[in-house]
């Protein structure tokens, strides 16, 4: 008598403090004997109620699924251990709670009778929440994946294909099935398929894929460029793998054919631009040769064109749009036909100037070279240049600038040196400022021409940063 | 009395305050040298919108701005705010530009435009049809903004 007491304390310990609601009935399942606390803040009911008349039970259950739940008394009387899931609404507040019953037969140890019929009941609301939001989560990427123009698709290693969307099969004309693997390789250009599987070699160190391929369109045959990329999806940190293992690759392969066909037209529209300027130039030349009479006035107007003429040359074959300062110095002495070249240093920076200042600049240069050519260092055998340009600070906190400066010296300067009046003097102390805000200052010293021409820092940029000390030219 | 005169637009021009907005040296100096053969006074000329927005409001407190000979681009700015600011003050407008008339947002197309290379004739013919419609006084401007 003592030990079962002892034992029905234990229960009691138990079954008072779980928050699963423990349950038992008679052998015939119609009435309660014990309902543990638990019930009242699952089911929101007194346990009252429920204790006077067992049917109060079946009215809480969801009306969907009264008739799932009815079936499960019967078998736990017959014997066997029943679960059922079924819905509360708790009269309490009217929520719903989602429940999972499980009913066993209690049996006389002796005789192996049921006595008794007992379960009991959790509270499984979370595990369904979080069921039904994984689903929609899943449905979400479903809409997303079948719905962009792009085509989706999802792989193991190596491009092991183990998904494709609907819009990969309706654009290949290939079954889920035929994509799988690298069954989807048959849709790519043979060409690219090379290139395609070595972009998928290195994907994996490098941690996303990112290629060009051409994909076979099923309605017409035809090949177009698709941008393909992908970023795997990784699972938690562990040893070995502070990323994380990569699980599956989630990519989309986007049709690039009207970009790159545009691409191109506008390559070819360039080319077709600075072909047509540097043609005009010609023709420009050309009428002025034709118009204006021999004269020191037509062959510096020539000439002009012609350096006019070499900018846009050097732009024509930048694809950045900018010249090395250094081509034009040297264009510029050559085309002034400047022969004594170790008379002349040019050193500097690897700077580029960028095509909307360039112009202005070569024109200056021009200006310098010719004169020099014509009347100072170069012209006079004793004569020295050097054209030296380096990068310093400017006035305002990190800013830089371009520091050029044009140096005859050696030379006996005649009184009163074209260069002094009319055009190159203008463009170089009225013109660059006010085009490019330049800082110039040009002197006719005894001694030679000394030009300095200051750049802000929008006007020029450092190539690699290397110098080029000691170039001559 | 001047080379000009057979235009027929310097009379017009004669005396006349314009702003000019170029960034190209060479060709804001020739549009200056035009207008001052054509008997006017050339404001700037400025190379950028910056710098065209400040001589604006600096002109028109010590005096006034009769028509303005505006660059579409200067140094890779559009110039419309200069626009604006000068036609809500009812200064007129002349655009010249290298730019093909699609070029031009809608709301400037109807402002009287010289393509690029324009010939100084032209210039002055269209800046003294502009200031003759737009029956600018020389009593100073007044903002059309506060009526």
């Amino acid at each position: 008598q003592e030990r079962l007491h002892a034992s029905e304390e234990l229960f009691r310990g138990f079954a008072e403090n779980s928050a699963d609601v423990l349950w038992i009935t008679d052998s015939t399942g119609t009435r309660l004997q014990y309902l543990s606390p638990a019930f009242e803040p699952m089911f929101g009911e007194g346990r009252d109620r429920i204790m006077s008349d067992l049917r109060r039970w079946a009215e809480l259950v969801h009306p969907d699924d009264r008739e799932h739940a009815a079936s499960f008394m019967p078998r736990a009387i017959a014997g066997e251990v029943a679960i059922a899931h079924y819905r509360v609404v708790r009269p309490a507040d009217g929520r719903i709670v989602h429940l999972r019953d499980t009913g066993f037969p209690i049996r006389d140890a002796a005789s192996g009778t049921i006595r008794h019929v007992a379960g009991i009941v959790q509270d499984v609301s979370d595990l369904i929440q979080s069921g039904e939001a994984l689903e929609a989560e899943k449905e979400r990427f479903r809409t997303l994946a079948e719905g962009i123009p792009h085509l989706v698709w999802r792989s193991g290693e190596n491009g092991v294909w183990n998904w494709s969307s609907p819009q990969w099969r309706d654009y290949t004309g290939q079954s889920q099935a035929q994509s799988q693997g690298l069954g989807w390789l048959d849709a790519v250009h043979p060409d690219d398929r090379e290139a395609t599987m070595r972009a998928w070699a290195g994907a994996q160190s490098l941690g996303r894929l990112d290629v060009e391929y051409r994909v076979r369109r099923a309605s017409d045959g035809i090949w177009r460029y698709f941008s393909t990329r992908s970023v795997p999806l990784r699972g938690p940190p562990e040893p070995g793998y502070p990323d994380g293992r990569i699980l599956e690759w989630l990519g989309t392969s986007t049709d690039i054919e009207d970009l790159k066909r545009l691409q191109g037209q506008q390559t070819v529209l360039v080319a077709e631009l600075q072909h047509r300027t540097r043609n005009l130039l010609a023709v420009v030349r050309n009428v002025a040769r034709r118009s204006i009479k021999p004269s020191p006035g037509r062959d510096e107007y020539d000439a002009r064109l012609a350096a006019l003429g070499r900018v846009q040359g050097f732009l024509s074959r930048s694809p950045l749009y900018v010249v090395p300062l250094a081509d034009i110095v040297e264009a510029e002495l050559a085309a002034a036909g400047q022969n004594a070249s170790e008379r002349v240093t040019i050193s500097g920076l690897a700077v580029e100037l960028p095509g909307e200042g360039v112009q202005a600049v070569a024109l200056a240069v021009h200006e310098l070279a010719t004169n020099a050519v014509k009347y100072g260092a170069i012209a006079q055998p004793s004569g020295r240049l050097s054209v030296m340009w380096r990068v310093e600070a400017g006035d305002s906190v990190g800013e830089r600038r371009l520091v050029i400066d044009w140096h005859e010296s050696g030379i006996a300067m005649p009184d009163a040196p074209p260069l002094r009046r009319g055009y190159g003097s203008e463009l170089i102390t009225r013109a660059l400022p006010y085009q490019l805000n330049a800082e110039t200052d040009l002197v006719f010293t005894p001694d030679g021409v000394r030009c300095r021409i200051i750049l802000p820092a929008d006007r020029f940029r450092v190539r690699s940063g290397q110098e080029s000390k000691g170039a001559q030219v | 009395m001047t080379g000009n005169s057979a235009a027929g637009g310097s009379t017009a021009l004669t005396g006349r305050r314009i702003l000019v907005a170029e960034d190209e040296y060479m060709i804001a100096e020739d549009m200056a040298d035009m207008l001052a053969e054509a008997g006017a006074e050339a404001l700037g000329p400025v190379p950028s919108v910056n710098d065209a927005l400040r001589l604006v409001s600096s002109s028109l407190e010590t005096g006034r701005i009769d028509a303005a000979l505006l660059d579409v681009n200067l140094r890779g700015e559009a110039v419309w705010p200069v626009v604006d600011a000068l036609l809500s003050r009812g200064v007129p407008v002349v655009l010249a530009s290298g730019y093909d008339a699609s070029a031009i947002p809608r709301i400037y197309t109807h402002l009287p435009r010289c393509e690029k290379p324009v010939a100084p004739y032209a210039l002055a013919h269209v800046l003294a049809r502009v200031l003759t419609a737009s029956g600018s006084t020389t009593a100073g401007n007044t903002p059309s903004d506060r009526g």
